[in-house]
């Protein structure tokens, strides 16, 4: 059930329980939400509401923590001793950050932006894979597929027929169930509208053990023939979208397809298959299915310690006794079974390994900021070398002294770990900005307690990694000597320098592995937007249209789409127009085998190639050239004879070096063959994605088909926006129960096909620039530093008269040096890491040259750029001054 | 035991005695937030009053849980009677104080009066 969301900051309400315990906690959040709900809500905006709350949050918290300890005065005689110094520690940590702001600036902000990063990429992660699925017993739960490996297909849908056999043979699982999915038009409620719908047995949602939240869902038997079928369940979306959300639903009767369906009950919200599809009806068991019509999705309950392999050796010996039973399997070769556990049904693969990389990549931001602060922890640390030698002659002893340097790095990484959460929460308003779409339930990302728990427990982690480098050095100080050189400190002191520089390389390298993944991604994103497509994508408009099934009957659909033709043609924008069966980057069609008709019975290999059914117009319309012969015209009808046209690529494979015009091909070869005259040829396009092979392609003509689910393109002088206004009430005035779907410029198509792959190149990139960025904070640190110490060495160089030039190439060199270790350490691991990024690439090496050398390229120069300008500096020192400080 | 009161518990105390016993904190807070036209939270009423009440200038009881706050319960004040002393003699010495020389502090306070 959707439940109104709470008015009230989360963070702020989390802030206020966390650090408010006890009565007192209880009497003024009480206080707080009392106000709020009986009169902030009512007289405020949301946002000025929310304000309200933050200040009463912030405020009382402030008071909490100031108040002055009521236990005092009984505490003087002997408190627990290490509680006592410990509150002497954090308040002289306070008092130390808040003298050097500068300082304590910086450390906060990396802190904050490290930290932050990880949180919202852990929010990510955390629900999309870690959270368990939304069904009880969820490990028993699998996906199954056919496969048949003499076609190259590892996962194959299952036909109906084999379906009701594996579900009625097994002896492994407790159900199966299967789903397939339709479009439908749902009509009579205001404006018509294209459904997805899910065909499912009637046990599928039972064995995932989802209970509808009104009504009910399939029962046995209702997905027979010959029992009353016309039964739909709404989804949560089209519930709450189309039907406001009413309860009193079931029961009722809504028209899809024409055809009246009785709602039987409404599912919940959630994924994976709840959300599936808008609406479910059943999948009415037909039992002279074809064998080789692979159009089932099924899933399955496994019996209680049945495991995955033993079931799947169930199955599999079935389908070998399928295939010697049934001989139209015999042409698919030997078919085998796979099964996945539930796990992969919220992300694929290739989500998870995306957002395993991401994870990977903010890990290291937070280790670079983690270097970053222990390096201003160390500068700052060296810089009251002597308060810490006074400490230590007056009696600290190493303990103390290396605590209270920890105590400092926490009290950083808690005020970091507050910032972080708003910038985690920024974050994640982000990703749902950009969301590409195929991150599952992005929507329902947010910040809760395990990602709070994981946020401090980073945020402490990093604190107390960045404040061991000072505190291991800090008890070494030699105290006397110390007191005696002032807080320009002991020169030269070696064990510093060295850990400083070490640190800069490791963030040199670091950053350089990020910079390295990034770049790889970028360079990937550039080859596939520029590959070849075999298409044009300017000025070219897709929509969707579905007739009724009413329009299959006699010419009803021809008709219909030359009227839409002309009336198109008749606006002065448009040059061309066609209709596809299905538009360009999407799958399609699930394919056919083909061969020359000459060459059918021989034992030679059978391409399989996707087919579109076309009008004669599709061609010029997306701007794919017709190499030979001629296009459909309207007088060629599907079937009556076979025509076919065909890809460059695959006329090439059936006649090698011949003219295919006039040849005759098997279309759906070892499905029941049709020969077909091949009347043209046109280039070959990637009919599936930009990064995958161009297809092999047969378009068939469209009249005749009776195919009433059409994409219809047009091709248009100028932008293709202009006509959308003018296709809803067009077709509205050629039959208003038409429901026009999925308008999209052919460019959007092509953009929301990359969308992934933009997403994470953006994603890592912005990662790494992070990096870069504090790796060069790093640097110039490290070096304004050594400058400012040697400054009176520098004044005698200079007054001594030491060329400038030498003086500043010494400088940069000796800054240079730990940034040159730390970009040969980073291009080794990057050659590793980049490795497991082989799969998210295309079009280029994770071992490419010129990545490699732009990256390191651009890191060495802005690294270059960071020491040269505090060396420069060095040279305005007036000797003079230099050696007075002395 | 000093029974000197603070400015902001003074506040807290006058509201008390306008609103009468058994006031809770969202009460006390909003009387003085409407007159004062300052901003106070919740946490620093329940906290000066804490402390008033560790000296013995006001008591409480703890009501029920209501549904409008959450399920939480709150906390009802009275005034006691060293309460009440306290407050007329800090407002006494302010009164004594400020005795014929709030001309004077307007004066003071103006910008064209001051002395260069």
């Amino acid at each position: 059930m959707q439940q109104a969301r709470d008015p009230r900051p989360l963070l702020a309400r989390s802030l206020l329980r966390f650090l408010l315990r006890g009565e007192a906690g209880e009497f003024i959040a009480g206080d707080i939400d009392e106000e709020f709900f009986a009169h902030i809500v009512q007289t405020r905006g949301p946002t000025s509401a929310r304000r309200w709350y933050w200040g009463q949050v912030l405020y009382s918290i402030r008071s909490r923590a100031s108040r002055p300890d009521p236990h005092r005065v009984s505490n003087t005689q002997k408190g627990d001793n290490l509680m006592r110094t410990l509150l002497t520690d954090v308040r002289y940590a306070i008092r130390g950050l808040r003298k050097s702001p500068a300082f304590t600036a910086i450390a906060v902000v990396t802190l904050a932006l490290g930290i932050g990063a990880n949180t919202a990429l852990f929010s990510v992660v955390h629900t999309v894979l870690l959270r368990p699925l939304p069904f009880p017993e969820s490990e028993r739960l699998v996906q199954v597929w056919e496969t048949h490996p003499d076609r190259g297909w590892d996962r194959s849908s299952l036909s109906r027929p084999n379906f009701r056999d594996y579900r009625e043979q097994n002896q492994t699982f407790e159900d199966l169930g299967a789903i397939t999915w339709t479009d439908m038009n749902l009509t009579g409620l205001g404006f018509p509208e294209r459904l997805t719908v899910g065909q499912v047995s009637a046990g599928f949602f039972g064995l995932l053990g989802a209970e509808p939240i009104l009504g009910r869902t399939l029962q046995p038997g209702e997905d027979e023939p010959g029992r009353e079928n016309r039964l739909v369940m709404l989804s949560h979306d089209l519930w709450t979208t189309r039907f406001s959300a009413d309860s009193t639903i079931v029961g009722a009767s809504i028209s899809l397809d024409d055809q009246s369906y009785e709602v039987i009950g409404v599912l919940p919200r959630g994924r994976p298959w709840l959300d599936a599809a808008q609406a479910f009806t059943p999948l009415v068991r037909n039992t002279d299915a074809d064998r080789t019509n692979f159009i089932l999705t099924a899933i399955g309950r496994l019996e209680p310690g049945v495991s995955m392999t033993v079931a799947t050796s169930n199955l599999k010996a079935i389908a070998q006794g399928l295939h010697d039973q049934y001989p139209d399997m015999a042409s698919y070769g030997r078919t085998g079974i796979r099964m996945a556990a539930a796990d992969t049904w919220v992300a694929g693969t290739e989500v998870r390994r995306a957002l395993w990389v991401l994870f990977g990549a903010v890990g290291f931001l937070l280790l670079i900021t983690c270097v970053n602060l222990a390096n201003l922890l160390l500068a700052n640390a060296t810089s009251r070398h002597r308060e810490t030698a006074v400490r230590a002659a007056l009696g600290a002893g190493r303990g103390r002294l290396t605590r209270q340097l920890l105590v400092e790095s926490l009290v950083l990484g808690g005020i970091g770990i507050v910032l972080a959460l708003g910038v985690a929460t920024a974050t994640i308003r982000l990703f749902k900005a950009f969301d590409p779409g195929d991150i599952p339930g992005i929507a329902d990302v947010s910040l809760n307690l395990w990602v709070l728990g994981f946020t401090i427990a980073v945020g402490l982690g990093a604190a107390i990694l960045s404040g061991m480098a000072p505190a291991f050095q800090a008890p070494h100080a030699d105290i006397v000597g110390s007191l005696r050189a002032g807080d320009k400190g002991v020169a030269g002191n070696r064990r510093q320098k060295r850990m400083r520089n070490t640190l800069v390389g490791l963030e040199v390298a670091l950053s350089l592995m990020l910079l390295a993944g990034s770049g790889l991604l970028i360079r990937s994103f550039d080859e596939i937007v520029s590959v070849e497509r075999g298409f044009e994508t300017d000025n070219r408009l897709f929509f969707g249209v579905t007739l009724s099934p009413a329009y299959e009957e006699g010419s009803m659909m021809d008709n219909f789409l030359t009227d839409l033709f002309a009336r198109l043609r008749s606006l002065p924008q448009v040059r061309d127009v066609a209709a596809v069966s299905s538009r360009p980057l999407t799958s399609g069609s699930s394919g056919m085998g083909i061969v020359a008709t000459e060459s059918a019975g021989t034992d030679g290999d059978v391409p399989w190639a996707t087919w579109r059914l076309v009008t004669g117009d599709y061609f010029s319309t997306i701007g794919l050239p017709l190499l030979s012969g001629r296009t459909f015209n309207e007088q060629d009808l599907i079937a009556e004879p076979w025509r076919a046209i065909i890809s460059e690529r695959l006329a090439e494979l059936l006649w090698p070096g011949e003219n295919p015009i006039g040849r005759q091909a098997n279309l759906w070869e070892g499905q029941g063959a049709r020969p077909a005259e091949i009347i043209g040829v046109v280039g070959d396009m990637r009919e599936r994605g930009l990064d995958s092979d161009p297809t092999l392609a047969v378009y068939l003509p469209y009249y005749g088909a009776g195919w009433t689910r059409m994409d219809v393109g047009v091709h248009t002088a100028g932008d293709p926006s202009a006509i959308v206004g003018a296709l809803r009430p067009m077709l509205a005035d050629m039959d208003p129960n038409v429901p026009v779907s999925s308008i999209e410029t052919l460019d959007e198509i092509v953009s929301d096909s990359v969308a992934t792959r933009r997403f994470n190149a953006m994603l890592l990139l912005a990662v790494a620039g992070l990096a870069l960025a504090l790796a060069l904070a790093g640097i110039y640190g490290v070096q304004s530093y050594s400058v400012a110490r040697r400054t009176s060495e520098i004044g005698i160089c200079v007054a001594l008269g030491a060329p400038s030039a030498s003086v500043i190439g010494q400088i940069v060199r000796q800054g240079m040096l730990p940034v040159l270790i730390g970009m040969a350490v980073g291009v080794v691991g990057a050659l590793g890491l980049t490795r497991l990024m082989t799969s998210m690439l295309f079009g280029v090496q994770a071992t490419d040259i010129t990545t490699y050398v732009a990256v390191a390229g651009l890191l060495g120069l802005t690294a270059l750029v960071s020491s040269y300008l505090p060396a420069r500096r060095a040279l305005r020192i007036d000797p003079v001054t230099a050696l007075r400080e002395e | 035991m000093n029974t000197r009161l603070g400015e902001f518990e003074q506040l807290l105390l006058f509201a008390l005695v306008r609103l009468g016993n058994e006031t809770h904190g969202v009460a006390l807070r909003r009387e003085i937030e409407a007159r004062t036209k300052r901003t106070v939270s919740a946490g620093a009423v329940y906290t000066a009053m804490e402390r008033l009440e560790a000296r013995g200038f006001v008591s409480s009881t703890i009501g029920e849980p209501t549904p409008q706050r959450g399920g939480k319960r709150k906390k009802h004040y009275r005034l006691e009677k060293a309460g009440a002393r306290a407050l007329s003699r800090s407002y006494d010495s302010l009164r004594e104080m400020a005795e014929g020389v709030l001309p004077k502090l307007a004066q003071a306070a103006s910008d064209e009066a001051r002395p260069r």
